[in-house]
């Protein structure tokens, strides 16, 4: 499916009736306008009940960690974990979020079997636990935090180069990769 | 009050001689300049202060509290004599090397599994590289293999995340299984 039918509305509302999962990696939403919040008094303009029922029934609960956890010292706990292990943690609560956002490219690499840049220019990668299709520009530029072992391309045509020209802008040229692996022989010149 | 000079009197002697360290919440502790000289803040203290030095007055910490620092000493006596410790990483994925602990180390950690981050902090704040990257491994450990719901559970922290925000997350690591 193209990432234009993706915006769609009754692509979603197909998933949904039918409950077939989103595909997330390659659905970006629309940037939204930074939200004022709204009154939660009844009186006050701009009241909205829906917000204010949400904040009765779903407060927003506090962290009991007591201590303030810094950035550095999460980075150095998190380097002893593998990247997936480690950003899993941001799901803990928002104070480890945002201490462990700013320090993502320093923590531990990802590994990933292989990456395939097809004859058509579709990029596959194969991870030890899923495959994925990259079509997004965010899932490709995600691939400088990535060791991959094999990278394997079917011939060196123009849609392929300009591909591999696209990964190496988005990931500021930090492509790590173990093995090149080609269909074609390729001369120095190519 | 007897003051006694740090500088005029050779290493090993001045290893032997006590010193008082004042925490946050004015404990006392008596300690040998050997064992408080594990941590390095302590170290450039005595080594800055030099003949100013009043060993019996007390160097104060103002960010270490009594019951941690406690257990702090307990490492710095068993491991006074201890060399350097060398962190390491993986040239290739840039994960840490985990540190092999002794029976000794294990036991400790064992004893004071609760109080693991603020033994992380106080070490860092103290400078004592082995508590240190010893309780960071130690956190990592307790971490690995447990779900964000287990860790909020294990470290008492409560939830304040929105679901969209979850769902923001997930989104942005592309590679994560969750």
């Amino acid at each position: 499916m193209s990432s234009s039918s993706r915006t769609d509305k009754s692509y979603f509302k197909k998933r949904r009736k039918y409950g077939i999962p989103f595909d997330y990696i390659d659905y970006q939403p629309k940037r939204r306008r930074c939200q004022i919040p709204r009154p939660l008094n009844e009186d006050e303009p701009g009241y909205s009940r829906r917000k204010a029922l949400r904040e009765q029934y779903y407060p927003v609960k506090k962290s009991k960690l007591k201590t303030t956890v810094s950035s550095d010292l999460l980075l150095d706990v998190l380097q002893c974990l593998n990247r997936n292990e480690a950003l899993k943690c941001q799901l803990v609560s928002k104070q480890f979020h945002s201490a462990i956002a700013p320090v993502r490219p320093y923590l531990s690499l990802h590994i990933l079997d292989e990456l395939a840049i097809h004859y058509n220019g579709e990029i596959y990668a194969a991870g030890r636990e899923r495959s994925v299709h990259l079509k997004s520009k965010h899932s490709i530029a995600s691939l400088r935090y990535c060791l991959i072992n094999t990278l394997q391309i079917d011939s060196l045509s123009k849609r392929i180069f300009e591909k591999l020209k696209m990964i190496k802008n988005l990931t500021y040229a930090k492509l790590k990769v173990n093995e090149f692996r080609s269909c074609q022989t390729f001369t120095i010149t190519t | 009050m007897a003051t006694e000079s740090a500088n005029g009197v050779s290493s090993p002697e001045l290893n032997e001689r006590d010193v008082v360290i004042t925490t946050n919440d004015n404990r006392n502790f008596t300690v040998k300049i050997g064992v408080a000289r594990v941590s390095k803040t302590i170290n450039n203290m005595i080594q800055d202060l030099g003949e100013s030095l009043d060993l019996s007055s007390g160097i104060p910490l103002p960010n270490v509290d009594g019951p941690i620092f406690e257990k702090v000493l307990e490492w710095c006596e068993e491991h006074k004599n201890a060399p350097e410790i060398k962190v390491e990483q993986d040239p290739h994925t840039r994960e840490r090397k985990w540190f092999t602990m002794t029976e000794w180390e294990e036991e400790y950690f064992r004893k004071f599994l609760s109080h693991l981050w603020d033994l992380a902090m106080a070490a860092n704040y103290l400078e004592i590289p082995s508590l240190y990257y010893y309780t960071c491994q130690k956190l990592a450990e307790r971490i690995k293999g447990r779900t964000p719901e287990q860790i909020r559970e294990m470290f008492g922290i409560e939830d304040d995340l929105t679901e969209e925000e979850k769902a923001e997350i997930r989104r942005t690591n592309v590679w994560c299984t969750y």
